[in-house]
């Protein structure tokens, strides 16, 4: 195990770019990083208020806070939009962006401009989204089936669809950046299968984005054609077919249910075995079964249409939507794998992933309920399927960005976040989530329909419940946001390597200089090689050039508790 | 793979787990998924009320219990990992070296596949015998009819296409709803906003939407079927009785209801033509009383001879976005508790009004109102609407004088009748912008077609829409309004007027 | 920190580096064609699948229509292809001149080819074919050359040019009548008329909004390429490729596929 190599140079501290860097046009991918991750927060705040309003309005069956039924079918098509298309697609581009090169041991991405550009669509993506609601807002849910999305809903749809367009082209265009950087920037000795899971998801992901996302551009560039130009492919009236536009909406929309969560299994593929200390079980499978849910979830989409298919048509669908549970299955036991022996360390980032493991699987559950036909024709559009895909993009996805967050956050300002605020923030975020979107299941089941502001009066106490759990929720994100802040300014000083971490992104000082490393970097043998002398001799060697963490500050309220974080091996 | 790692363990012993735990482990997951499936599966879900939710049911419990075992399964090995595998303080080692269990892997990938295999064939079966058509569907009388669900924003209507023909000397006289197809032009056929079937009919309808997509669904029945534009679709079921029998019931004015709110009690009376959906509670005072339940959840007495047929009743909601009063656009499915019960209660008497029309406009008004689909926008009482996209009809009566002076109409009554043939010609103050479908004179499909003998009578029930209830106190301004006691005194000089004033609105 | 922004300048020029970023805007390129695929694949299969359903109606618009135009079109579009390689050719062999011709007559090739498509598009709007739905009648200029409609005193003489419109259609009497020239009652007409509404004019209605959607798709990518290929023209004459020709190369593999579209179109739409 002669293979140890550490990077030269005595640098101990780096600070941060000047913050005017990061409002204007820039090339460095950790920029670009940052630039994504703040946007696609801020977007996060605002469709998360708008999800408290669909709450407050749902505290009784009938229509009182909201001016009008359409005023309530804006408020959770833009909600849908932002969350999706403005929040988690641009945040994991966030992660993306930040890490692949650096996991490389890249100096940046393989095209610096395009991704800058990439990135610069998505605020005025995100500025026609919200235009519309001074032109009459998109009033068709996200997933804006036609007719009402062409013949009976306002001008602000079609800004929805120009949004929506820009948000696209911006997705092909970075992945494309993403993948030729993996493909094509990973330094000697790294073969695919000694890469981080981390770029073997965005790999998955991004394969994903390039051939799906075309189709969203495809059907968004016919609805445009339908609003303005007069002409009628989903209009079954003058010739044109409604089912066309579900077709083509879910073949994208499907496998983006995938670019939404990949990344995060490969988040948590990096969490759970840093702080636990041990290998990832089951590399090969872990990496494998991404590629395997990329592949299937180009042949599942049709069982969004399980009520409007052709009924001959939707067993295909079935089948297919119930093998991709297996690979899903995969993952989540190769997680517990990894679990198993360790050391598990209970850091925020941890709890988080340990969140997603204990969330994402109610939602795997409940998908392969879906997946039956006969019990889908109950609980299609309900709230069932509300809660079905909460669990798999809140429980699974944001609880694996909060993870990652707190992970990374280290290495992004070279500061640790505060450890109890972090707890905290995982408590009221992991008990308000479950108990907002658990008992939407019964709702749904019991005949509660999605996007609805007028609902049976039997159900009101179900609503009142997850309404309160929800606010709940809402108000925990500001613990983090107020994490944030604090740890920025008063954070413990992280070193290079605070987690101990053999991947190549904590070979270099926290935050990483321009061009990220200063000698190109050789990769240990093993990205998750932990339990070995060679590894605790190639982690202490980066110690010793980088510097260590700042030891904990007990003194200060809110302090970390050292139990929680790990320390130095070889001290 | 990864048993090419040097520090690859074979046996399961290294992870520290002795067969024995193993098993018990394995007995505890399958109990604890049985016991959930069995307890919670009737419990969170509606009333199994049709043959397909039993079938759909058993196919739920299946699922929940498999389900159950696996949350079990992950949570309880997630949880005893960070219990037994947490950092001990002082412990600063890393783990062992283990990268993967070949064995574990395949069969960590074996039975979940095993699993969703069996839950697919399992699917496929409860499907194909859910979804297959069934013998004698919609059976009336011996006899198959055609039902036809329509979907509107917001509201649903029930077009029955009746076996009974229409006599051939009345052929003309009878308005056949919708201009029928060829083959039902000479049937009898009327439309309800309630869809009535009876316990053990093999429901099946052809639907078709009038605008954008909606979705039919009856919980307690476990049907969904979108309704697509540009093609018809189909849906079928068959309700059972279910364990609370048919609880519901019709009170038909005039009668008194002994109102029980907040401990006093009350006497309230209805009118004539009141009608007052309650559910039965049962018999107080040694059968002389009834305790019922109305709707608001209030309870009361009324005399036991007013309850007459009972029926179950469940909620019909549109499952689809359709638009801002998607959650108003619901209805009711009204089980009979047999075929006699729904002949006598409802079928009879659609058939026998269709064939042998009341002269009162008022009330081939009544009627006719539920041929449309009104009730999705409209608030209206009288017939149990709540709909709150366009204005309600409560008093309109009252009111159509001075919205005729507001939109420049000769009388309250023309106010109305511009009102359903071009309604954009005025808006009501507070509902500018809300269009209401056009309902014209011709049936040439492009709007929806309304004859001008159902025109008269939806006029001439809506003028009669008084708070007080009294025909005369109608601003409608026609002068043959007179009234005779409860009723129109010239029915037919009233219908001339109303001929007279709707004839400059036909095509 | 003010400088992080580096440009990639900071990099020096080795030769291997300049293989590897060729190697890297390959894939990139490759990979953005794909998703263009995609994109006109939904265009070409919402076409196929209307073509299917909807053969009286195709075998009409062809009549109409013919290839000519269209083929001398396509052979434009492939000679600018055969161009491009060649440009490319002479580039890689360091002669800027022979480049500098070619890549002008592919620019000047793809030119006229919108041309050609756009005297083509006046054509199909001087028939009422446009990209939003034209409600055509029999009457209609473009079902000229499949009937020939005769009003007589009592009833219509009808010739049928093109014996395939005729072959599905549903009519009470016998259809072999139409094999040559006919009079049909005022009965027998109303039913003809219904029956070839249903069948053929209607979907001739709908024919515009799909044909149009993908070839002015198509179009605009030609127009792009046609841009593309003066800028690489500018960029060639002022040495930018004598090192290096890999922009030249990424614009023909562009340049190759907009071509590949169009005979996927031609022969969809046109020939089959």
């Amino acid at each position: 195990m002669a293979t140890i190599s550490v990077p030269l140079g005595e640098r101990q501290t780096q600070s941060m770019p000047h913050w005017t860097e990061y409002f204007r046009w820039t090339v460095d991918h950790k920029i670009i990083g940052v630039q994504y991750g703040v946007t696609a927060f801020i977007f996060f705040l605002i469709g998360g208020a708008l999800a408290m309003l669909i709450r407050w309005e749902l505290l009784t069956p009938a229509l009182d806070t909201m001016a009008s039924g359409t005023a309530y079918n804006q408020l959770f098509t833009i909600h849908g939009t932002i969350m999706i298309f403005l929040f988690v697609i641009p945040m994991w581009g966030a992660f993306g962006n930040y890490l692949i090169p650096l996991q490389l041991g890249a100096g940046d991405m393989a095209f610096p401009w395009l991704n800058a550009f990439a990135f610069w669509l998505i605020p005025p993506a995100g500025i026609l989204v919200i235009m519309g609601y001074f032109v009459g807002q998109a009033e068709a849910g996200w997933t804006s089936y036609p007719p009402l999305s062409t013949l009976f809903s306002g001008d602000g749809q079609t800004l929805w669809a120009m949004g929506a367009h820009l948000l696209g082209i911006s997705s092909i265009l970075g992945s494309i950046n993403f993948l030729v950087t993996i493909l094509n920037m990973r330094p000697e000795g790294m073969s695919l299968w000694k890469m981080p899971l981390f770029c073997w998801a965005q790999m998955a992901t991004s394969t994903i984005a390039v051939m799906a996302t075309p189709f969203l551009a495809g059907a968004l560039t016919l609805l445009l054609l339908d609003r303005v130009g007069g002409t009628s492919f989903f209009d079954a009236t003058q010739g044109g077919d409604v089912l066309l536009w579900q077709n083509v909406f879910w073949f994208y929309s499907h496998p983006a249910v995938y670019i939404m969560i990949l990344p995060g299994m490969g988040v948590l593929s990096e969490v759970l075995s840093i702080h636990s200390r041990k290998p990832i079980f089951g590399y090969r499978m872990i990496g494998l079964s991404s590629m395997a849910i990329a592949i299937v979830g180009f042949f599942v989409w049709a069982h969004h249409m399980f009520t409007s298919l052709q009924p001959e048509l939707r067993i295909p669908f079935m089948i297919t939507t119930m093998i991709i549970a297996v690979p899903t299955g995969i993952k989540i036991f190769s997680w517990i794998g990894t679990l198993w022996g360790g050391k598990i360390r209970f850091t925020s980032a941890m709890l988080f992933s340990l969140g997603f493991l204990s969330m994402f699987v109610i939602g795997g559950i409940s998908g392969v309920m879906l997946a039956a036909i006969p019990f889908n024709y109950q609980v299609h559009d309900t709230y069932f399927v509300v809660s079905h895909f909460h669990f798999v993009l809140f429980g699974g996805s944001v609880f694996a960005i909060y993870s990652g967050l707190y992970h990374w956050f280290p290495k992004v300002t070279g500061r640790m976040m505060n450890e109890t605020a972090g707890r905290v923030h995982f408590v009221l975020t992991y008990l308000g989530f479950f108990f907002t979107f658990f008992p939407m299941h019964m709702a749904g089941m019991l005949g509660m329909p999605r996007r609805v502001a007028v609902y049976a009066p039997e159900l009101q106490t179900w609503n009142v419940i997850i309404s309160i759990f929800s606010f709940i929720l809402g108000i925990s994100t500001f613990v983090f946001v107020g994490n944030v802040i604090w740890s920025m300014a008063r954070g413990r000083r992280a070193g290079a390597n605070p987690w101990r971490a053999l991947t190549l992104e904590w070979a270099t000082t926290s935050p990483p200089p321009a061009w990220n490393f200063d000698e190109p970097p050789i990769p240990f043998e093993d990205p998750y090689g932990y339990g070995t002398e060679a590894a605790t001799a190639y982690l202490d060697a980066i110690d010793r050039t980088f510097g260590v963490p700042e030891p904990p500050r007990p003194n200060i309220t809110g302090g970390d508790k050292q139990d929680a974080l790990p320390s130095p091996a070889g001290d | 793979m990864a048993a090419t790692q040097p520090q690859q363990s074979s046996n399961s012993s290294a992870f520290g787990v002795s067969l024995i735990s193993i098993i018990i482990f394995g007995v505890a997951m399958v109990i604890f998924g049985l016991v959930i499936g069995a307890v919670f599966t009737s419990k969170i879900l509606p009333e199994q009320a049709s043959e397909q939710a039993i079938a759909t049911d058993g196919l739920f419990q299946v699922l929940l219990s498999i389900g159950a075992m696996v949350f079990f399964l992950v949570q309880g090995l997630l949880v005893i990992s960070v219990i037994r595998f947490r950092k001990r303080p002082n412990d600063i080692t890393d783990g062992p070296n283990i990268h993967g269990n070949v064995t574990l892997e395949i069969v960590w990938t074996i039975i979940p596949s095993v699993i969703v295999v069996i839950l697919a064939i399992l699917s496929y079966v409860v499907w194909q015998d859910n979804a297959a058509p069934r013998a004698q569907p919609n059976f009336v009388n011996g006899e198959p009819i055609t039902i036809n669900a329509r979907g509107q924003r917001y509201a649903w209507t029930f077009e029955y296409v009746t076996n009974v023909e229409v006599p051939a000397e009345e052929a003309s006289a009878v308005q056949v709803q919708d201009g029928g197809e060829e083959s039902a032009a000479n049937m009898v056929s009327f439309t309800t906003n309630q869809l009535h079937t009876y316990a053990g009919q093999n429901v099946e309808l052809q639907m078709q939407t009038a605008d954008v997509i909606h979705s039919f669904w009856i919980p307690a029945m476990r049907v969904k079927q979108d309704l697509l534009p540009g093609k018809e679709t189909t849906i079928r079921f068959t309700p059972i009785e279910t364990e609370d029998g048919f609880p519901y019931a019709t009170l038909e004015g005039p009668f008194d209801l002994l109102l029980e709110e907040d401990g006093t009690r009350e006497t309230r009376s209805f009118g004539d033509a009141a009608e007052l959906v309650v559910r039965v509670i049962g018999e107080e005072s040694g059968g002389n009383l009834t305790r019922v339940q109305l709707d608001t959840g209030l309870q009361g007495l009324v005399d036991s001879s007013l309850i007459g047929s009972t029926y179950a009743r469940y909620r019909l909601n549109c499952a689809e976005l359709c638009g801002g009063g998607h959650g108003e656009m619901y209805t009711y499915l009204i089980v009979h508790p047999d075929e006699e019960t729904y002949l006598a209660a409802f079928y009879d008497s659609q058939v026998d009004a269709v064939l042998n029309p009341p002269a009162d406009p008022v009330l081939i008004g009544q009627r006719a109102i539920t041929n449309y689909a009104c009730a999705g926008c409209h608030t209206f009482s009288a017939l149990g609407w709540s709909g709150m996209t366009g204005p309600a009809l409560d008093g309109i009566g009252d009111r159509a004088g001075d919205r005729a002076t507001a939109a420049g109409d000769s009388n309250g009554a023309e106010y109305i009748i511009q009102s359903i043939r071009e309604p954009q010609a005025y808006f009501v103050p507070g509902y500018d912008g809300v269009i209401m479908p056009i309902h014209d004179s011709t049936d040439d499909g492009t709007n929806t077609y309304m004859p001008q003998s159902d025109l008269i009578g939806i006029v001439a029930y809506l003028c009669s829409q008084t708070a007080s209830g009294e025909l005369t106190d109608s601003t409608c301004g026609l002068e043959s309004w007179q009234a005779d006691g409860g009723t129109l005194a010239d029915t037919a000089a009233v219908v001339e007027e109303l001929t007279a004033l709707s004839d400059p609105y036909q095509e | 920190m003010a400088n992080i922004a580096l440009s990639a300048d900071g990099h020096g020029h080795s030769a291997a580096e300049v293989a590897h970023k060729n190697n890297n805007q390959k894939l990139a390129m490759w990979l953005y064609l794909a998703s263009e695929i995609v994109i006109f694949s939904i265009m070409i299969v919402g076409y196929a699948i209307w073509r299917l359903n909807e053969p009286a109606a195709v075998s009409n618009i062809h009549k109409t229509l013919g290839v000519g135009l269209v083929t001398i079109n396509t052979f434009l579009l492939l000679s600018s292809s055969w161009a491009m390689v060649m440009g490319l050719r002479a580039i890689e062999m360091g002669n800027r001149r022979q480049f500098m011709q070619w890549i002008g007559a592919t620019a000047l090739l793809g030119a006229i080819f919108v041309g050609g498509q756009w005297v083509e598009y006046r054509e199909l709007s001087h028939l009422n074919l446009t990209l939003q739905r034209s409600d055509l009648t029999l009457q209609d200029e473009i079902f000229e050359s499949s009937f020939e409609i005769v009003p007589l005193d009592e009833g219509y003489e009808v010739t049928i040019l093109n014996q395939q419109i005729i072959n599905d259609l549903d009519l009470s009497y016998d259809t072999t009548r139409f094999l040559e020239t006919t009079v049909l009652n005022e009965e027998e007409y109303a039913e003809f008329e219904a029956a070839i509404t249903a069948e053929v004019v209607q979907a001739t209605s709908n024919f515009g909004m799909r044909f149009y959607a993908p070839t002015a798709f198509h179009g605009a990518h030609v127009v792009i390429g046609v841009l593309l290929a003066l800028h690489v023209l500018y960029l060639g004459s002022k040495g930018f490729y004598d090192e290096n020709p890999i922009g030249v190369e990424l614009f023909g593999l562009y340049w190759h596929f907009v071509d590949v579209v169009w005979i996927l179109l031609f022969t969809l739409i046109y020939l089959v």
